[in-house]
């Protein structure tokens, strides 16, 4: 296909010049002859493959010319500039974002249709008819998969997700735009909450997509880490703009950074095509603006809830407890009431025992001391003088004491004697002391 | 004694001395004072629930007027 060296100049139609010896040429001989050798040789469509290395388009004139590249690692190989004429580039475009879900971007790897023009003022060119999006589609997704590869390798990419989230994400650092339709979305739901909840956030614009995105987004990120103290997770939110131009969230660096944020990242970059590396290594993927929104309250009323089973608990358990202690309480002052005045009944029922038998006893011994007592008195009788007396004996008595010995009288005395009835009043007789009486 | 008798403290005495009673594990002449002791406890324990119930009733309004 390609132009033998042999064929070299020696195709041209060659104009004498004046001068014999040489043969000389006008700029534009060599390039009408160049011209069409070219148009000649390489007059058929050709399948190529190449890198965009910048992409030239004009939006005003809507013509696009861009630089492809070869690259062999960073060096390159081959360059060459092509162009498509506006009315071609609509339509691959539009077919190319159809399938790719990207616009024709600087970097990447296509697969094209061409012819080669040359054109005297110009210059070479390749003329793009189609281009093939399958074939960067099977690119950007072999990228993407060498770039989860490489954050795995490294070891970071589910290091977000380790972080622990607040129990109340109260400070939010939120990477959007003003304009962004999500983002209105997002703080209209925080705004319903706004009575129950004091969520506050600030906004670190960036672009959302495009070529730029990366650069843009990386930079925000990068500035919210130096203060990642002030915030509790960091969100990214994007909605409205259309699902073109996120390959950005595919893009290593932005992955990186994510992955490797002090905070977690929560996304919601709100499309409907295959999950990018950006959404894969975050916190977590909301997807939709508001979904994150209702993440960030769902965590405060789930709290309010949980305060709320808590404190019905606590009401339950504290009265149940009140109520057990007052049982408690109120069966041992039944217990003691009973149980003393068991004892007391008992005591008592005892103590009449004891007076029972302290009266019986008592009664018993005192009439056996009765009985001792009458013995004692009978015998006690039998010793009474008048008993004596009774018996027929008398008692002398000399001035009112007993007379035990005749010693005692004098003859003339007057002595009394006592019978039992009666006395007899006596005169001793005179020297009659031999006689006994 | 100590000063400040926690319901804790009064409520394992309170039983104590129901226990003692009720295995007559005791003798007249404690009895009576044994009985007042208990009597006190008793009132303790009481003033000591019926203040706590007041305070935790108190407490749990606060929290549903705060709630509404």
């Amino acid at each position: 296909m390609l132009a033998p060296n042999r064929h070299f100049m020696f195709y041209f139609s060659i104009k004498r010049t004046m001068d014999a010896e040489r043969k000389i040429f006008t700029l534009s001989d060599l390039a009408r002859s160049l011209r069409s050798v070219i148009e000649r040789h390489y007059s058929g469509h050709y399948w190529v493959k190449a890198e965009i290395a910048k992409l030239n388009h004009y939006p005003r004139s809507g013509h696009c010319y861009p630089d492809l590249v070869e690259k062999t690692g960073d060096q390159v190989v081959a360059q060459m500039r092509a162009t498509v004429w506006a009315g071609d580039y609509r339509i691959i475009n539009q077919k190319f974002i159809e399938v790719t879900g990207e616009p024709l971007s600087e970097g990447m790897a296509i697969l094209f249709q061409t012819s080669v023009t040359y054109h005297p003022v110009y210059g070479l060119s390749l003329q793009i008819h189609q281009i093939e999006p399958s074939f960067t589609l099977g690119q950007m997704a072999y990228e993407k998969q060498k770039t989860i590869e490489r954050l795995k390798a490294e070891g970071i990419f589910d290091r977000n997700k380790t972080l622990e989230m607040p129990l109340l994400p109260r400070r939010l650092a939120v990477v959007s735009v003003e304009t962004s339709k999500g983002y209105h979305d997002f703080l209209k739901i925080l705004a319903g909450y706004s009575e129950r909840f004091t969520v506050w956030h600030k906004l670190f614009p960036a672009l959302l997509q495009g070529d730029k995105a990366v650069e843009s987004l990386t930079a925000q990120l990068r500035l919210i880490r130096k203060k990642a103290h002030l915030f509790d997770m960091a969100a990214i939110i994007r909605g409205g703009g259309g699902d073109v131009g996120l390959n950005c969230y595919d893009h290593y660096t932005l992955s990186r950074e994510i992955a490797n944020f002090p905070i977690p990242v929560i996304t919601g970059i709100g499309h409907a095509t295959n999950e990018t590396i950006a959404e894969m290594v975050a916190w977590q993927n909301k997807v939709t603006p508001t979904d994150v929104a209702y993440f960030v309250v769902s965590r405060f009323s789930e709290f309010e809830n949980r305060t709320q089973v808590a404190q019905g608990i606590l009401s339950a358990r504290s009265m149940q407890i009140l109520n057990t202690e007052n049982q408690r309480l109120m069966r041992s002052a039944g217990y003691l009431r009973s149980f003393s005045t068991k004892i007391l009944q008992k005591e008592s029922l005892h103590a009449g025992v004891l007076a029972n038998r302290l009266k019986s006893n008592t009664l018993w011994f005192l009439e056996k001391q009765n009985r001792e007592i009458v013995h004692l008195q009978a015998k006690v009788n039998l010793l009474k003088p008048e008993e004596i007396l009774k018996r027929g004996f008398s008692i002398t008595m000399l001035n009112g004491k007993s007379l035990k010995s005749q010693s005692e009288v004098k003859p003339g005395d007057l002595i009394k004697t006592q019978l039992f009835e009666g006395t007899i009043e006596s005169i001793v007789k005179p020297n009659h002391s031999e006689n006994e009486g | 004694m100590k000063d400040k008798t926690t319901y804790s403290e009064a409520i394992a005495e309170l039983e104590a001395i129901v226990n003692e009673i009720e295995n007559e594990d005791i003798t007249v002449d404690e009895l009576s004072a044994k009985v007042k002791r208990a009597s006190f406890l008793i009132r303790i324990c009481r003033q000591a629930l019926h203040a706590t119930e007041e305070e935790v009733k108190k407490i749990l309004e606060e929290l549903n007027q705060e709630k509404s």
